[in-house]
């Protein structure tokens, strides 16, 4: 060491004692959290990762000219004639009946939209939108889980955790204050990334396909947009509090990999009463307009290729999906609160 | 006024498929304010556990333990802002720089940016600031370590092996550094050290750990002078004639390589006329004080 060591002269008042509070805290945590490189990475790379796609989307979709819909139609009716007539040759449908039957099988209405038959179909803002808006929340939402958990285990594996409660030793103080920090980061981090594809997805509509809208349509937008919001500020809590109770960001990782690969499957299989509890059931109930409806075996057995009766399937809605993720996100976060605050850090 | 008082705490610690290791048994500690505080024990005695139950990382079992006059872990919020902590290895973020992880933390407690760049210039890591600190050597993150530890510029220092991985002049600045600290008057410096030499030089008071338990306490020259002898270094132009002489008069003696041991002289006078009557003229005479590297070992060897 060339340079003398000498204690800082104490220019100006002495500082203030303990902090001056949350406030202090919530900024470094988000300069932490916001600082941090693979944290940047990831979300530079999800980035980089949807302009491709979409730039990729805009060479899939098109807008058809008049000819290529004429030329679709006609290929489409000389289909279906020809199906009709294979259909009126077959001697095992009684003469009688050969018209009726061959008409309901053999129409346009069979064979799907004419767009089917174009070699590229335009992009459909009434369907497309609101699907790309949920294919955004998932991947929102695993994003969000990978920040939450590398910004907890991080501050594990380096052990700064240690160094900043040298400066605040309220652990539960400093444990809301990093959840608090991290949940407002990913809802904003989440609703941008809405917003942008709602622009995004709104240009390829207007380049390469039809912005034509039904009733409602916006509202329901919103809503899947909002709750994919919800979605990512859950799992990123969930990434964050696994994390926090495992101490290390990859075996949380691994963790949630086993679960979602292993685990979940292996119930549908061996136990589909068990489905209306699993994460990722609830989570498309959350996301699905109108949640989602899960087969549910009859408590005496069920047949595998039975026909599905109504008392049967069990609808899993918005607030029942959203309410399952947020209990189980609580239990997670309280064992990790509860443990953070009791445990020897050595 | 006392800035750090320990009575009866015990502390086990308690791992899965573990026996159970106990760290601090019944440990009474007793750091008045000024000065510089040696902390000395063998590895294991529970310097670095008491360190952590003062600073509330680690949980007693029982007892009680104040920091500043204030019951620790209860009150610890209201004193913390005028302790600094070095505990062991430096913790920072590898992928932040020494500057950022700095204001990182000052940020928490509210003090400014200056303050920070004061604290770099200090340690003399104020080229290097921006540098990752994943990229300091071990001596560099160590002074990054103590440039953490002063921002607040507290009252109450507590330095854990703060010349860990420091070169020789290095671990003279730290020193300098510590007695400067010690003697301004405002700061109490609590030092846990090896370095048995070093803390001898700059500690005002000491307290000795050994299997969990205080086993002296007091400013150096009282605790060495407990284990004080009248030993004296005695060289001569004939050893062998002149250590047959003492032996033949009854005293203890010990080789010291190229001088004798003579022990237990209560009076060196009555030593040098015994060996100028028998024609011995001594070269040299000179008692041997008792060191802190002896009293420790004394003591820690008397515990286990």
């Amino acid at each position: 060491m060339s340079h003398a060591l000498t204690e800082p002269t104490a220019a100006g008042p002495p500082p203030p004692v303990g902090g001056t509070g949350r406030g202090s805290l919530a900024r470094a945590e988000l300069h932490r959290l916001t600082a941090r490189r693979l944290i940047r990475w990831l979300v530079v790379l999800s980035a980089v990762g949807f302009l491709v796609v979409w730039a990729i989307s805009l060479t899939q979709f098109a807008r058809p000219s008049p000819e290529l819909l004429e030329q679709a139609r006609q290929q489409q009716a000389d289909i279906v004639a020809e199906q009709r007539m294979f259909c009126l040759e077959d001697p095992g449908i009684p003469a009688a009946e050969k018209e009726e039957i061959c008409d309901l099988e053999y129409s346009e209405e069979e064979f799907g939209s004419v767009e089917v038959f174009l070699p590229k179909q335009p992009f459909d803002a009434a369907g497309g939108l609101p699907g790309g808006a949920a294919g955004v929340s998932v991947a929102v939402a695993a994003l969000t889980f990978l920040i939450g958990a590398t910004y907890a285990g991080a501050e594990w594996s380096t052990k700064s955790i240690v160094a900043l409660l040298f400066w605040e030793p309220r652990r539960l103080r400093v444990f809301l204050t990093k959840l608090a920090v991290l949940l407002g980061a990913v809802a904003v981090l989440a609703a941008l990334a809405q917003l942008v594809w709602l622009g995004a997805g709104s240009l390829l509509a207007r380049l390469r396909g039809s912005f034509e809208l039904p009733n409602n349509f916006w509202s329901d937008l919103a809503g899947i947009q909002g709750r994919g919001v919800v979605l990512a500020v859950i799992t990123a809590a969930l990434g964050f509090g696994l994390a926090n109770l495992i101490r290390n960001t990859g075996a949380a990782l691994g963790v949630a990999f086993g679960y979602f690969v292993l685990v979940e499957n292996a119930i549908r299989a061996v136990r589909p009463a068990w489905q209306p509890y699993l994460i990722g059931e609830n989570a498309a109930a959350l996301l699905t307009k109108g949640g989602i409806e899960v087969f549910l075996p009859p408590p005496g057995g069920v047949s595998d290729f039975g026909p599905f009766e109504d008392e049967n399937l069990l609808l899993i809605s918005n607030q029942r999906g959203a309410l399952t993720l947020a209990v189980y996100c609580l239990v997670v976060l309280l064992a990790g609160a509860v443990l953070f605050r009791r445990r020897d850090l050595t | 006024m006392s800035v750090i008082e320990v009575h009866g705490v015990h502390k086990t610690y308690r791992r899965l498929r573990k026996p159970p290791e106990k760290a601090l048994d019944g440990l009474d500690l007793t750091v008045d304010e000024g000065g510089v505080h040696g902390f000395l024990g063998p590895n294991g005695s529970g310097k670095t556990t008491t360190i952590r139950i003062l600073l509330g990382l680690v949980r007693a079992d029982s007892g009680a333990a104040q920091l500043l006059g204030r019951p620790v872990p209860q009150h610890l919020p209201a004193v913390v802002g005028e302790v600094g902590a070095l505990v062991e290895n430096p913790l920072f973020f590898p992928t932040f720089s020494g500057r950022r992880n700095l204001r990182l933390l000052a940020q928490t407690a509210g003090l400014t940016r200056a303050r920070v760049d004061e604290c770099l210039e200090a340690v003399g890591l104020r080229d290097r600031a921006d540098d990752l600190s994943k990229n300091y050597s071990l001596g560099m993150k160590q002074r990054l370590a103590i440039a953490a530890a002063l921002l607040k510029r507290p009252r109450l220092l507590i330095l854990d092996e703060p010349s860990n991985g420091l070169d020789p002049g290095g671990i003279r600045e730290v020193r300098e550094l510590i007695r400067r600290l010690g003697s301004d008057g405002r700061t109490t410096v609590f030092l846990s050290s090896h370095l048995l030499a070093e803390v001898q030089q700059v500690c005002d008071a000491v307290s000795i750990l050994a299997r969990g338990r205080c086993v002296t306490t007091g400013p150096v020259s009282e605790v060495l002078a407990t284990r004080a002898t009248n030993d004296v270094r005695l060289k001569v132009p004939d050893p062998g004639a002149a250590r047959d002489a003492l032996q033949g008069a009854g005293l203890q003696v010990t080789s010291m390589g190229d001088a004798w041991r003579v022990h237990g002289v209560a009076d060196p006078a009555a030593l040098t006329r015994l060996l100028a009557d028998r024609g011995h003229y001594v070269t040299e005479l000179s008692p041997i004080a008792a060191d802190l590297e002896s009293v420790f070992l004394d003591l820690t060897a008397d515990a286990s």
